[in-house]
């Protein structure tokens, strides 16, 4: 027989208490720092879900993979070896380049800052909230997976890895509006951060002065300032710049280079050891 | 509570990750903003069905779990599923006697208010605002699936005697 009436706490004092409990969760989530450790550990603990989902489909798709015609795959064979010559080519000039590079930093006593080590990453075959601008790859602790670690793809920044598991990692894109990171107008080297907007193909220009001297088409690449980030590397390219003089800053977007909705293939790239000399500035992404 | 008569908690337990797996199977772009609120339906049926063993604490916890996978505020979906599951509780004797078409009416408003409150959060975290009523798109998605879960979880239920 089933009780009547149900005892124990009544499920109003529970809905109270437990609403309370979460507005603090999420209050303490979106601004302070103090449930990082906790979301981790749920993250690491929860994280093998994704495994059930992504892999059989993952599996499916590659048995797919593997019956495809003949035809298309000596086609992209053929794509794949021209595109790796014009790579080489382009290599033993950025060898040189970077030989040259090496022994001028040398003469100048600065220490050389180079990559140190790349991981090839998937990314998994898990859906996230739509909205959202995040995801998941397959990579994680076991790989030397670290927090913040920069993911890049072959046109540019995608973002950095914000959940650690321990064979799955999730990916904050920086097109998420609570990621910042520093960059640099290629073309007059100009300081600046771009934010995400949560729209998939906008980034925000923020902080510039009016007088900025932007054109629409400029690179803007990462400056490596905040040290999460290698500099260098391509961001995006603005697509629209105002100055108004009434305001305190120009408004400039612009267009991520990575394609970071697109993508199968990523990068994970440990940026080097942070040299004596350079070290001094503080690492603030994100925000 | 007497909790010698309770059995096949596992059923429960199962359906549950199924619901979660659910949630994140890839689909395509389009077909994401449609995905039916699985989670939402599973805690709205054993909510309605047994009242006794899942109630507001199991709906916060799969909330939680929710939240770390999606990726979203710890505590969004926490806070909201915990909400389902007291007003199904609730009136889950009103709606273990209406049919199926009134019923899914009370699951429309349900997961539509989830997703509401979602889409508030979401603009509170600074992300645009959805032009269209997307964010209703799931509950209209959950209104035609509702008959099916209900009938074969009902069926789980009787036939694994899940009390």
């Amino acid at each position: 027989m089933h009780p009547l009436f149900l005892r124990g706490t009544s499920p109003t004092l529970r809905l109270g208490l437990l609403s309370v409990l979460s507005v603090a969760l999420m209050f303490a989530d979106a601004r302070m720092n103090y449930l990082d450790n906790l979301r981790h550990y749920f993250y690491a603990s929860v994280s093998p879900l994704y495994y059930a989902v992504g892999v059989p489909i993952q599996s499916a798709q590659t048995l797919a993979q593997s019956f495809s015609q003949r035809r298309l795959l000596l086609m992209e064979n053929q794509h794949l070896r021209d595109q790796n010559l014009r790579l080489q080519v382009q290599h033993q000039r950025l060898s040189d380049l970077q030989d040259e590079n090496k022994r001028l930093r040398h003469l100048l006593g600065a220490a050389p800052k180079f990559v140190e080590k790349m991981l090839i990453a998937e990314v998994m075959a898990v859906d996230l909230d739509p909205f959202s601008r995040k995801m998941v790859i397959n990579r994680g602790d076991s790989d030397d997976v670290r927090l913040g670690l920069p993911v890049f793809d072959a046109q540019g920044v995608m973002g950095q890895v914000m959940e650690l598991g321990s064979l799955t990692s999730m990916v904050m894109l920086i097109t998420d509006p609570d990621h910042t990171l520093p960059v640099q107008i290629a073309r007059t080297g100009l300081h600046t951060l771009a934010a995400g907007t949560g729209v998939e193909d906008v980034l925000e220009l923020l902080y510039l002065p009016n007088t900025a001297e932007i054109r629409i088409g400029d690179e803007i690449v990462t400056s490596g300032l905040g040290e999460r980030f290698p500099r260098g590397y391509p961001v995006g390219v603005i697509t629209t710049f105002h100055s108004t003089i009434g305001k305190s800053y120009a408004e400039a977007k612009a267009r991520p280079s990575a394609l970071l909705d697109r993508n199968r293939d990523v990068l994970l790239i440990w940026p080097p050891r942070s040299s004596p000399t350079e070290a001094s500035i503080p690492s603030d992404t994100p925000q | 509570m007497n909790l010698d008569h309770h059995q096949g908690g596992w059923v429960i337990f199962a359906s549950f990750i199924l619901a979660i797996l659910l949630m994140l199977i890839p689909l395509p772009l389009w077909a994401g903003f449609w995905r039916p609120d699985w989670v939402a339906m599973v805690l709205i049926y054993w909510c309605m069905a047994l009242p006794q063993r899942v109630g507001v604490f199991s709906g916060w916890l799969v909330g939680l779990v929710l939240d770390v996978l999606l990726g979203s505020l710890l505590g969004q979906h926490a806070l909201v599923l915990a909400l389902v599951a007291y007003l199904s509780g609730k009136v889950h004797r009103r709606l273990r006697v209406y049919p199926l078409r009134q019923q899914v009416f009370v699951v429309f408003s349900l997961v539509a208010m989830v997703h509401v409150f979602n889409a508030w959060m979401r603009h509170l975290q600074g992300y645009p605002t959805a032009s269209q009523l997307e964010f209703l798109y799931p509950a209209m998605t959950s209104f035609f699936l509702w008959p099916w879960v209900f009938i074969s979880l009902r069926m789980l239920r009787r036939g694994l005697h899940v009390r």
